[in-house]
């Protein structure tokens, strides 16, 4: 018999689709998020309809964190640095009359710099290292805000204004809150393709286990590198809407409390879902903004739940309510075949992945028996 | 002349309250595996404690008021510390890292809270013992007497940890513990009591830290936050579980820091930072000039 060639995997794969289904499910979220704006625009006032457009920002903030701490399995704690960046942009340009959805690409592409040189540092870090080197940088670009008179130091910078985009009024809150979410959507579709792509289950291949993802051929440390990137560009993407919808940027928003509240934020929703950290960012600001109305007891309280849920809900609220039903299926079919005879086709911890971003190798049929649904 | 050397003998005492909380902090972290960010909470639980305690003595400016009221605080927040032990920490040992960590930073948040709630948010201040505030002149450098007592603290902290670790039954199950966690229990000992036993000696020392540098800062919330990123840093620097590494990165850290604020003032806030980054890129470096086999045992 000759040899057959071996076939060998070159660089990333692109956004090559995996499943079928990803090739229409591609306006999902953005279908999400607009029919979510809607009714919140028409049942909220006020107030609570710029509410909604933070948890809209922050909802996007911790999904792009969640590339690294869902994803590649890397808790940075340091990504305020790049919202606080993308923020700081939109606020240099505040006197330039540059289009809104101009500054908001700059607060990207800031993003996205500011991560290129913190790659170099954090080359070969991982875990608690890659944890604390990242909140060390981001604590000393926070210092150089606070302490850089030109960046307005403790008092920040303000008089940001956007009074319209694209010919359209944005003077009310229910029309601000229409085109954050219209960038958000573009965002979550970005982020939702990059997910289901073969990019997106590489990166989940990493942090299962990076030794083996070598071997199948996955470029590791360039995964994490992109990975990295994207999720700091974002980063910058959500600073720099917060600071259009603010109207004011202040060095507050670099510090480390809100790198760390931001990956609470992952883990409260359930890290390994894709609106995990989304619903992790409202559920998030909105304890936080029924809590603050308690006064000084909004602290205590916060501590307290946020505590309760680390110690308690380890999967998150999504992992929790909505058990991943494809990943219990096989592991049931796993359990009932015995785990011995299902290894060379097992599928690994990625199923853990859950509905909406699915299992990363699809079980191979090797017997009658697989895949006949619960028993 | 003298005002380097007194500006290096000052930074050794700012080094002291660092290598209080780092030292803490490593051995959490060596014996239980998790970094623990509530240790700020209890550096700034201490310094309140100590403030109250002066007041139940009478809050005068003899140095025994001071005395006093360290004291209470080390033994106030060790008792925290175990309560934090036997209801947090020990659930999230067993789980990553990274959790551990997300878990004690739900746990700071909590302290502040706590913190705010019985203290309040005015900042509060310990008046300084005349004693302590006197000025010792060596030669071309001088020395405040504070400063003096510091050193002396660290001093003797440092020596009685390493007789702890390595001369006592106690020190040589922590060391067991933190080798081998599941060896060391087949063995017998009681691996959860040492974590307790460890955690507990963490809180005296960031208790004893907070009530010493109570007089000469504003005692607020945000000591909590201010203290402990360094002392992370600290920790990083160090090696993860070596106390002797701590002290030598404390005192670094605290000397450059001193020699800042007196030749350049307006670096203060992130020439710490810069120094840290400094320290962690040298380490980084000097670990890769080992051969490969070696890198891959953690300190």
């Amino acid at each position: 018999m000759p040899d057959a060639p071996v076939p060998v995997a070159t660089g990333l794969p692109g956004l090559s689709r995996i499943r079928g289904w990803t090739r229409w499910s591609w306006p999902l979220p953005a279908v999400v998020i607009i029919v979510a704006n809607a009714i919140a625009v028409s049942v909220l006032g006020g107030a609570d309809v710029y509410t909604w457009s933070l948890i809209l920002i922050y909802g996007l903030f911790a999904s792009s964190t969640n590339i690294l701490f869902g994803w590649v399995g890397r808790a940075s704690f340091g990504q305020a640095a790049f919202f606080g960046t993308g923020a700081y942009m939109v606020a240099f340009l505040r006197e330039q009359d540059v289009p809104p959805l101009l500054a908001l690409l700059v607060g990207l592409g800031a993003g996205v710099v500011l991560g290129i040189p913190l790659l170099i540092l954090l080359r070969r870090s991982s875990g608690i290292t890659f944890a604390m080197i990242t909140l060390i940088v981001a604590q000393i670009i926070y210092q150089l805000v606070f302490t850089n008179r030109r960046l307005g130091g403790e008092t920040g910078l303000s008089g940001i204004t956007v009074t319209s985009v694209l010919g359209q009024d944005l003077t009310s809150y229910q029309a601000f809150s229409w085109y954050v979410a219209s960038v958000v959507a573009i965002a979550m579709v970005v982020l939702w393709r990059l997910s289901e792509s073969s990019f997106g289950m590489s990166l989940r291949a990493v942090r299962d286990d990076e030794t083996k993802a070598a071997i199948v051929g996955i470029p590791v440390r360039r995964a994490q590198a992109i990975a990295f990137l994207v999720a700091g560009g974002l980063a910058g993407l959500a600073g720099a809407m917060l600071a259009q919808v603010q109207s004011t940027v202040s060095a507050d928003l670099l510090f480390w409390t809100v790198s760390g509240n931001v990956v609470i934020m992952c883990l409260l929703g359930g890290r390994y879902r894709f609106w995990g950290p989304f619903l992790g960012a409202a559920v998030f600001i909105w304890v936080q903004n029924a809590f603050l109305q308690t006064g000084a007891l909004s602290d205590l309280l916060i501590g307290a739940v946020f505590l309760v849920i680390v110690l308690v809900v380890p999967d998150g609220i999504l992992g929790s309510v909505a058990p991943d039903r494809l990943g219990a299926l096989i592991r049931r079919a796993r359990t009932a075949r015995g785990i011995g005879s299902s290894v060379a086709a097992g599928p690994t911890e990625s199923t853990r992945d859950g509905d909406s971003a699915a299992p990363a190798p699809q079980p191979v049929r090797t017997g009658p028996d697989r895949g006949q649904g619960p028993r | 002349m003298g005002q380097f050397l007194s500006a290096l003998l000052s930074g050794l005492s700012t080094g002291v309250p660092l290598f209080l909380i780092a030292s803490g902090l490593t051995l959490i972290f060596g014996v239980m595996g998790i970094l623990n960010f509530a240790h700020g909470g209890f550096f700034m639980l201490g310094a309140f404690v100590a403030v109250s305690a002066a007041g139940w003595f009478g809050g005068g400016s003899g140095g025994w008021t001071l005395f006093g009221a360290v004291v209470v605080a080390a033994v106030a927040i060790a008792a925290v510390a175990v309560v934090c032990d036997l209801v947090v920490f020990r659930r999230l040992q067993k789980r990553e890292e990274i959790i551990g960590l997300l878990g004690t930073f739900a746990l700071l948040l909590l302290l502040v809270g706590v913190a705010e709630q019985v203290w309040g948010v005015t900042p509060r201040s310990l008046t300084m013992p005349t004693a302590l505030s006197k000025q010792i002149a060596l030669g071309p450098a001088s020395i405040t007497t504070y400063d003096v007592m510091l050193i002396a603290i660290g001093l003797l902290v440092a020596v009685g940890l390493w007789f702890l670790l390595r001369r006592t039954d106690f020190g040589r199950k922590a060391r067991a513990v933190a080798f081998d966690r599941s060896m060391a229990a087949a063995l017998g000992i009681k691996a959860s009591l040492v974590g307790t036993g460890v955690v507990a000696i963490g809180g005296l020392l960031a208790g004893l830290a907070g009530g010493l540098v109570a007089p000469s800062v504003s005692v607020d919330a945000g000591l909590s936050l201010s203290f402990i990123v360094p002392c992370f840093a600290i920790v990083l620097i160090g090696g993860a579980g070596s106390i002797s590494g701590a002290l030598v990165a404390a005192i670094i850290l605290g000397v450059a820091q001193s020699l800042v604020v007196n030749y350049a003032p307006s670096f203060f806030g992130y020439a710490t930072y810069v120094v840290i980054g400094v320290l962690l890129l040298l380490r980084a470096w000097i670990r890769n000039l080992r051969p490969a086999e070696e890198r891959e045992q953690v300190a």
